[in-house]
């Protein structure tokens, strides 16, 4: 339980300070998010049980409210809910084959 | 041959199961304990949007404002020395030969002015009173920034926003008690009355997003002419008359339309942008 809240503890700290660095620095050389493909690529990697995901959406989500005109949960619940069901749909109908049977080097 | 026959089987056994790993077939993810959560998550943030709203996002912005401010700041002059320096520099004295010429003519209208307001005893017009702040960062959803200043120093929403050389920059659309957010002019839908005043037209600017601003609603008969400044102008009621917005650029005449367009090359580069200023105006009416 202690390993689970110190795990989500670094990653909304991950979250919050690579958002504050896109918001200040990259603004300036890039109008693409960083952070919205990584928060899609931990929850389409991850396994469908894993929460990990499902934080990420939630905290990116509650960080873009904040810094935005949105009202606050607007995003923190609309990712939060995508992320369960891009999880629901890759579960249940995505088959992603291994590769285990390449020869191995 | 049989060996291929292996990699076939194998693939097909692997592309039935799931990443590799057989999973229970009865594993829910939308369970019952996750949905009452988010009900309740949703019930908690109405709350916080109704009585805490402006004090959180004060709260929040006033911890990471030195952090943002100082990132800005970095962020703006590597963007500005990154830039190819010497087109900038051809740019740039093309555009001071033609102000030169430009400044001639202006100090012979300047003077024929001052003789007619002498004349008329008009008075000059007042000087604007102006909220100097600070750009802190910009939204990565939107054309909008956010600025160190707020309630507590005067900002009201939807007081404009310039920067210098009286250049228009937007408007306050949030006002928190020290911060205020202000959307620029090139954000999607914004409309603003503008006027091109060597070609007495009066048209709309529309704002497209990512940096991106038209000019539309020209009517067909009007002659529009690359590179004519167009400015803001009083009839929309939300902004003073004769702020900088930009130069005609790409002027689009379908034969089948009834109103030109053309794309307006704004005149401010957010690199440059670390200080604005808030004109403080009696009345906003559309807003």
């Amino acid at each position: 339980m202690i390993k689970e809240i110190f795990k989500t503890l670094i990653l909304i700290a991950i979250i919050y300070f690579l958002f504050i660095f896109e918001i200040s620095y990259l603004s300036f050389f890039t109008f693409f998010s960083i952070l919205f493909p990584l928060v899609l690529l931990i929850n389409v990697l991850e396994e469908p049980q894993g929460r990990v995901g499902l934080y990420a959406a939630f905290f990116f989500g509650l960080i873009l409210d904040i810094y935005s005109t949105h009202f606050i949960g607007l995003l923190a619940l609309s990712f939060s809910i995508s992320s369960l069901l891009l999880k629901f749909i890759l579960f249940k109908y995505v088959r992603i084959p291994s590769l285990s049977w390449m020869p191995k080097i | 041959m049989s060996h291929i026959h292996f990699i076939l089987f194998d693939f097909f056994v692997n592309f039935v199961f799931l990443r590799g790993i057989v999973y229970n077939q009865n594993m829910k993810i939308l369970t019952k304990k996750r949905i009452t959560v988010l009900v309740l998550l949703f019930f908690c943030f109405l709350i916080i949007n109704s009585f805490f709203k402006d004090a959180l996002k004060n709260f929040v912005y006033s911890k990471s404002e030195i952090l943002m401010a100082s990132l800005w700041n970095k962020g703006g002059e590597q963007a500005f020395s990154s830039k190819n320096q010497e087109e900038l520099n051809k740019k740039l004295i093309e555009e001071n030969q033609k102000l030169l010429s430009d400044l001639a003519d202006f100090q012979r209208i300047k003077e024929e002015n001052d003789f007619l307001r002498n004349s008329l005893e008009l008075g000059l017009e007042k000087d604007f009173d102006l909220i100097l702040g600070r750009v802190i960062s910009k939204d990565i959803l939107a054309d909008s920034l956010l600025v160190n200043i707020g309630s507590n120093d005067g900002v009201k929403k939807g007081f404009p926003v310039i920067i210098s050389g009286k250049v228009l920059l937007g408007k306050v659309v949030d006002v928190y008690p020290s911060y205020s957010r202000i959307i620029l002019i090139t954000q999607k839908d914004n409309l603003i009355d503008v006027e091109i005043p060597d070609s007495d037209i009066f048209a709309l600017s529309k704002g497209e997003g990512n940096l991106n601003i038209t000019l539309d609603m020209v009517a067909r008969d009007k002659e529009l002419k690359e590179g004519s400044l167009v400015v803001t102008s009083a009839m929309g009621g939300n902004y003073p008359a004769g702020l900088l917005m930009g130069k005609v650029k790409n002027i689009k005449k379908i034969d089948n339309e009834t109103y030109q367009t053309s794309d307006i090359e704004k005149v401010f580069d957010l690199s440059m942008i670390n200080n604005i200023f808030i004109i403080k105006i009696a009345e906003i009416y559309n807003d």
